[in-house]
């Protein structure tokens, strides 16, 4: 007992941003404060060379524009994909340190002690934090550089007709092949989806998406955010799709679909998929066996909310099985107490 | 939709305080009198709002106000109305007799009564109406972005006006232009660069014609001369062609820098082009070669016509900056007038009558009214490009 910090000595005792919730939010940020502050050369490097390779492919997909966007993202992924399948096996090996990071967590209360360790081992193992930045910066960085060109190529109106003349190469084959076709199955690629398929196909990918690529969570308040932002990020995708045009969604689908298929190839085998699909703190890659889980969870994870009073996460870590919290804790202690 | 009074009151007919016009306004268009002048709604009621108060302006009423305002709106501002969603209307309105003709984005040809906005009947496409529209003899054209040219049997419109009152022509792609109709043709320019020419009661190809461009056709075609139709688009290049057979007059295309989308005007031996560079060119009529040494160079791209206003071509591009252009040689006479608004629509000159009293103070001058997107209408004398109103755009009067 006399080893457990005081509650204002726990560090999680204040809610401090996973880097897996708040990388979203901040790349984002980084995104719009990038256009802006660059502003035509934002245009130059990549939204010109974006609106010509998309005229391109709708050339290439005999002018079925819905069909060039799929070609476009199904491109651009697998020419990224040695890199995120890099950062995923990063994002594994984080996984796998866990358990020492859990005991530099026991070991060193002070946190700045703390931190020197858990950096030093993260050297060591080869972890590089912002490799995680990789797998979410290339699919936003296209799909608001996307969300620009379409309002050029499938905005239908003479208004983004006009937009589009300044931004095709003067290349006559170019020239040829505009105005693209707009419509693409039940949708028109410049409206938002009229039958909110879209939005929910996002949803869908984006939690999976989020759920499979997460890192295991260290403490109950990271746990809270993973949770949170398992919601939380579809949801403003969502709400983004809800009012942006089709060819957008459409994008981010695919460009999540093989975000799925990709980290379970470097997950593989320790997907649990009942975690992935069932909302819950759970992160979805786990090391330890399944069945150790499911017997101590109807013991224990029906527990009332965690208080802050007691910080059983400091002692048992971000793994799932040591987050099942031990049958002598926090009930036994607060019965002591009524006595 | 908004229908202005064309004909604004001039001379004495300002000093009476009276609607000697009948058109439902008082002293519209009638210039300040005093040091201040009446503006937005007070234009709208027969009272003297400026002169109103401790200190009294002056003893006109509505002087100051547009020469035009809106006698209706459509979409009405009624529960009805509301549920209409025209999206935006890009296309000129057209009139004959008593009703009014537009196609907006919803994709549906409107009928509307002339006098008071009241909807006669609609006639749907299955898809965006971009163009406006041309009319001969009781039927109207109509082209639609998906691709087909209907011919509207108006005398088989009454409350409702189905498919079947429709003769239809596939052009197999998408039509943005407005089709023209000269002498028992209809020409129809398509996005897959094809110019048809089809005989205007039963729609079928005129034999002998013939003419495709690469790229789609944007500009409306425009009779340039008796036989000489201009057309233009997305290659950047201006054609002038034969009216029966589609071959091309010129050695070679006029070759502008970017797509050409706004109307052509000609005047005598000269064409007058923008493109959506924002060049103004002058093309000699006879050869295709440029008049000019050099064109003229707007800030920003242009979509609407030019106007040629007295000894001034007035051009105004996307940005809302209007420029006036000696037609001669294409240089600068004055501007830009920042207008600060969209403009895509087309200028239209407003020539008022001559002045007959000293009372006002700009009666007598031809004004260049620009429509920006929002609703405003922006007033310039085309001799200097300084407003023509209180203002130099407002909101029209409803």
């Amino acid at each position: 007992m006399s080893q457990r910090p005081s509650p204002a000595e726990v560090p999680t005792a204040r809610p401090r941003p996973s880097a897996g919730a708040i990388l979203p939010i901040f790349l984002i940020a980084v995104v719009g404060i990038v256009e802006v502050a660059t502003g035509r050369a934002f245009t130059v490097l990549l939204i010109d060379p974006l609106v010509n390779a998309l005229v391109i492919l709708d050339i290439i997909v005999f002018g079925q524009f819905g069909l060039a966007i799929l070609l476009f993202t199904v491109l651009l992924r697998v020419i990224t994909l040695p890199l995120t399948i890099n950062t995923y096996r990063s994002m594994k090996s984080m996984q796998a340190i866990q358990p020492k990071i859990q005991e530099i967590d026991k070991k060193y209360k002070d946190p700045k002690r703390r931190n020197e360790e858990r950096a030093k081992l993260m050297k060591e193992s080869g972890f590089n934090p912002l490799g995680c930045l990789f797998p979410m910066l290339i699919q936003i960085v296209p799909f608001f550089a996307l969300f620009r060109a379409m309002r050029y190529l499938v905005g239908g109106s003479p208004e983004s007709v006009v937009g589009l003349s300044e931004h095709l190469y003067r290349f006559s084959f170019l020239h040829e092949a505009v105005p693209v076709n707009q419509h693409f199955l039940w949708l028109d690629l410049g409206q938002p989806d009229p039958i909110f398929m879209i939005p929910i196909l996002v949803f869908v990918t984006t939690y999976v998406t989020q759920k499979m690529t997460s890192t295991s969570a260290t403490t109950p308040q990271q746990q809270q955010q993973q949770q949170m932002m398992s919601w939380m990020m579809p949801m403003m995708f969502v709400v983004f799709t809800l009012n942006a045009p089709s060819g957008v969604g459409i994008y981010w689908v695919a460009s999540s679909v093989f975000s799925i298929f990709s980290s379970y190839y470097v997950y593989g085998r320790t997907l649990n998929w009942k975690q992935i699909l069932l909302p819950g703190p759970a992160p979805a890659a786990t090391p330890e066996p399944r069945a150790k889980r499911v017997r101590e969870a109807p013991k224990t994870q029906a527990a009332e909310p965690e208080s802050e009073e007691e910080p059983p996460a400091q002692e048992d870590g971000g793994d799932p099985s040591a987050r099942v919290r031990p049958a002598h804790g926090k009930r036994r202690g607060k019965r002591k107490n009524r006595r | 939709m908004a229908a202005l009074d064309p004909s604004p009151e001039a001379g004495a007919e300002c000093d009476n305080n009276q609607d000697d016009d009948g058109d439902g306004g008082v002293n519209e268009g009638c210039g300040r009198v005093g040091a201040k002048s009446e503006s937005g709604d007070d234009c709208l009621n027969a009272e003297n709002d400026d002169g109103l108060g401790d200190n009294p302006d002056d003893d006109v009423v509505n002087d100051g106000c547009p020469p035009v305002f809106a006698l209706w709106v459509f979409p009405p501002d009624t529960k009805e109305g509301k549920r209409l969603n025209l999206t935006s209307i890009y296309g000129a309105p057209l009139l004959d007799g008593d009703t009014v003709y537009f196609g907006a984005y919803d994709g549906n040809v409107y009928a509307l009564n002339a006098s008071d906005g009241i909807p006669l009947w609609r006639f749907e496409t299955d898809d965006k109406v971009i163009g406006s529209l041309a009319w001969k003899d009781g039927t109207l054209y109509v082209g639609s972005t998906d691709g087909r040219l209907y011919a509207i049997d108006t005398a088989r419109c009454v409350n409702s006006c189905p498919r079947s009152s429709a003769r239809i022509f596939d052009t197999g792609s998408s039509i943005w232009a407005s089709p023209l109709v000269v002498n028992d043709e209809i020409y129809v320019a398509a996005m897959d660069g094809r110019l048809h020419a089809l005989d205007a009661t039963t729609l079928d190809p005129v034999p002998g014609f013939s003419f495709q461009t690469a790229a789609g056709l944007l500009m409306d075609p425009t009779l340039a001369s008796d036989d000489t139709l201009l057309v233009g688009g997305i290659d950047s290049e201006l054609y002038a062609l034969d009216l029966k057979t589609g071959e091309q007059r010129w050695k070679a295309p006029f070759k502008s820098g970017n797509w050409l989308w706004g109307k052509p005007l000609v005047n005598e031996d000269a064409v007058y082009i923008a493109d959506l560079d924002g060049n103004v060119y002058a093309v000699d009529l006879g050869d295709g070669t440029p008049k000019w040494a050099s064109p003229f160079e707007a800030e920003a791209s242009i979509r609407s016509a030019l106007v040629l206003a007295g000894d001034a071509l007035v051009a105004v591009d996307r940005r809302g900056n209007a420029y006036g252009i000696d037609p001669e040689d294409g240089s600068p006479r004055w501007g830009p007038t920042i207008l600060g608004k969209t403009v895509f629509s087309d200028p239209l000159l407003l020539q008022a009558a001559p002045a007959a009293t000293p009372a006002t103070d700009v009666q007598g001058e031809s004004e260049v009214l620009i429509f920006a997107q929002g609703g405003d209408l922006c007033r310039i004398h085309p001799a200097d490009g300084t407003p023509a109103g209180v203002a130099l755009c407002a909101k029209v009067p409803s």
